[in-house]
């Protein structure tokens, strides 16, 4: 193996034809290459000036070491007539999964290029690439991935971060990109756990479709830009918020009864010990009273309580509401 | 109604020794034939396909069910259910309706006809005569529609017939088609229920997309009234939508307009219900359907079904509509509790075997206006008149 010293400035770095990384710019990488050097040469496919040397290995050490404000690398090169494209990117796959679990957002990359650079057929890339990237070897895997390929910029970064989950992401990059972009900023404002992610866009989908409309348009109204702008509020009470807005605009009627129900046994008065819960989704009439009391002063001053709501109009209504 | 022709018939080996094998194909001629042996290479051909739930249904399987036949209704851990026994000669159906619960149900796509008949009728012969002092009411109509296939089975001239020779066995033709004319010739001995899935025209042309027009289907009642059939009627599913009031009264009148009700054996009523799986099937599927959008809750089996406030003002009217044309009709809720019957109705059946006992004496009723245990008519009630 031959290796030459080559300088950055003979490197085409936005020939991304081989990347794989989805982030470049890697702290830790730039730590490692100040303290103890490039340990792994880089590999690059040869190519004359001015074009610049194509990297097909080691993007995140050749951009750290840029950023140190280092002159040049060690690199091993690889001719273009000996290769096929398919057969370069593959080296570029393997040096990656050699070492490293990739991201979705990798995974996708990877499926992308295989697909549409290197010509990989679908037959081959479910049975055989799927696999190799852990993934099962069915064609919904395969298309879901692609289509990830497509995530705006500000959803990957979300996703890359953990506050969207791949599931969400995957739901996202099945709509246009305007629309990703749209909603991508009211996202960043906001955290929600995964359950709620999936709630907000279920019933932010459920609206626009209602309404004729797009996602944008549902999640860039007034009032939900208002929640996502409201300094008093943290990441995860604006998500709530959004949630319950979403809900009440797409369930007027459920809303409508559960705050009633609410209204009702307010005016009841009762202690927090008691809990006084309806059917689930008011099916039925029955209520469910529980109380909890730790003295015998305490269950006294329950069942008064409880006695004073007994002779309430609210107790009427309360099931009248139903 | 569209009917169906297959791109190509797929003839399981074991078929071959059936008759109805032949005479399906007889009817299907210039259609491309093979034999398959192995069912689960054929699937996952099946399955590749992008719009499998569409592509998949242009194969129709002629095949033998090596299972059991006759199976009660699933509706039967409902609070109040009719207790009702569903016999399955096919698998899936070529109408096409957005909300059909087969699009997430089966993992086959194909469409699939059994063709050992015989050992069906066998089957429910041997259930039906094990318990003479039941009665049975049996429909063809949940894995498939009863009659949308029967210009290819004509299974209907062999089961109406087989159903007249069991005195305590009813069976319900439940149809979207205005495919009757094989029942036209038939001695049916007031042992076949001819019935229909209702709904208004607007749902139909959004939601119902091959099946036979709302007039189509009540000129096909009308004439099986004509042949002396009894009748019945499944406004099922009602579906919630801006407007749904005038279009439902107006298919309401409409029946009536069509056909007489005292040959109305029973109408229906039931909130459209469906899996959350299914609701993202329909989106993909049909992405105008209205079907996903109203107010659901989860309920039975986990089944997502319209808020109960909803269901309860969609069944009382309902209700209030048929009665203004038919006051004596019997009018039952499909796989509903018992709140929501006090609610829409005023009353409920005590329990399901009440319910399933009223209709039992609605349909075994006989010529002599005695039933099967010796009932008179006048024991025929709604359940929302006062009990005597």
């Amino acid at each position: 193996m031959v290796l030459h010293g080559v300088p950055l400035a003979a490197i085409d770095f936005e020939d991304e034809t081989c990347r794989i990384s989805e982030d470049l710019d890697l702290v830790r990488m730039r730590s490692s290459l100040e303290a103890v050097g490039l340990i792994n040469p880089v590999i690059l496919l040869e190519r004359a000036a001015p074009a610049g040397h194509r990297i097909v290995c080691g993007f995140r050490r050749l951009h750290g070491l840029r950023r140190l404000g280092r002159a040049e690398a060690a690199a091993r090169f690889l001719q273009p007539a000996d290769f096929s494209t398919l057969e370069v990117f593959l080296k570029a796959v393997w040096d990656n999964l050699s070492h490293r679990q990739l991201n979705p957002l990798e995974v996708a990359r990877v499926l992308f290029k295989l697909k549409h650079q290197c010509g990989a057929e679908e037959e081959t890339l479910v049975t055989h690439f799927l696999p190799l990237l852990g993934l099962s070897p069915h064609r919904n895997v395969l298309r879901s991935y692609l289509n990830l390929h497509r995530l705006h910029p500000g959803l990957r970064r979300l996703l890359d971060a953990g506050h969207l989950t791949l599931s969400s992401a995957e739901r996202l990059a099945q709509a246009g990109h305007e629309v990703q972009a749209g909603v991508a900023p009211v996202l960043a404002a906001v955290r929600l756990s995964a359950s709620l992610q999936r709630e907000v866009l279920e019933l932010a989908e459920d609206l626009a479709a209602i309404s004729g409309g797009t996602l944008v348009d549902v999640m860039n109204q007034a009032e939900i830009l208002e929640i996502a702008g409201d300094a008093r509020l943290s990441a995860f009470q604006k998500g709530e918020r959004i949630h319950s807005y979403l809900h009440r605009r797409r369930n007027p009627r459920i809303s409508e009864v559960r705050e009633a129900f609410l209204a009702e046994r307010r005016r009841l008065n009762l202690p927090g010990t008691v809990r006084l819960s309806p059917d689930a989704f008011f099916e039925s009439p029955r209520l469910r009273v529980e109380f909890d009391v730790a003295s015998a002063e305490a269950f006294r001053e329950t069942v008064e309580a409880l006695g004073r709501a007994c002779r309430a109009d609210s107790l009427d209504r309360l099931f009248r509401i139903w | 109604m569209v009917p169906y022709r297959p791109a190509r018939v797929l003839v399981h080996e074991e078929s071959w020794k059936d008759a109805a094998t032949y005479e399906m194909l007889g009817r299907l001629r210039g259609v491309p034939t093979s034999t398959f042996r192995d069912a689960d290479t054929l699937l996952c051909e099946l399955r590749a396909a992008p719009d499998f739930r569409a592509t998949g249904k242009r194969t129709l399987i002629l095949t033998r069910n090596r299972g059991s036949f006759m199976k009660e209704c699933p509706g039967g851990g409902a609070e109040i259910c009719c207790k009702y026994f569903v016999v399955n000669y096919a698998l899936n159906c070529h109408l096409e309706c957005t909300y059909c619960v087969l699009q997430a149900f089966l993992n086959n796509p194909a469409l699939t006809i059994y063709t050992n008949i015989d050992d069906l009728m066998r089957e429910v012969e041997e259930k039906v005569r094990r318990s003479p002092r039941r009665a049975f009411r049996i429909g063809t109509g949940e894995t498939a529609d009863s009659l949308a296939l029967d210009d290819i089975t004509c299974y209907s001239r062999r089961l109406v017939p087989f159903f007249r020779s069991l005195p305590n066995a009813v069976l319900e033709l439940k149809t979207k088609s205005d495919q009757v004319e094989n029942l036209q010739a038939l001695d049916h001995g007031g042992h076949t229920i001819v019935s229909w899935s209702l709904n208004p025209d607007r749902v139909i042309r959004g939601e119902e997309l091959k099946t036979a027009k709302l007039g189509e289907r009540l000129s096909a009642a009308r004439r099986c009234q004509e042949r002396g059939f009894r009748v019945g009627f499944h406004f099922d599913p009602l579906i919630c939508y801006e407007g749904w009031e005038r279009d439902y009264e107006e298919a309401v009148r409409d029946l009536f307009r069509h056909v007489d009700p005292d040959g109305i054996c029973w109408i229906s009523l039931g909130c459209l219900r469906f899996t959350p799986h299914l609701k993202d099937i329909v989106r993909q599927r049909f992405p105008r359907s209205v079907v996903p959008y109203g107010e659901f809750v989860p309920g039975h089996h986990g089944k997502l079904r319209y808020f109960r406030p909803i269901r309860d003002e969609m069944y009382a009217k309902m209700r209030a509509w048929i009665a203004e044309s038919a006051p004596r009709v019997f009018v039952y809720l499909c796989m509903e509790n018992r709140a929501v019957w006090e609610r829409s109705f005023g009353r409920s059946p005590a329990s399901s075997s009440e319910l399933a006992e009223e209709m039992d004496s609605l349909c075994l009723i006989k010529s002599t206006d005695r039933d099967y245990w010796g009932r008179t008519a006048a024991r025929r009630r709604s359940p929302s008149e006062p009990r005597p």
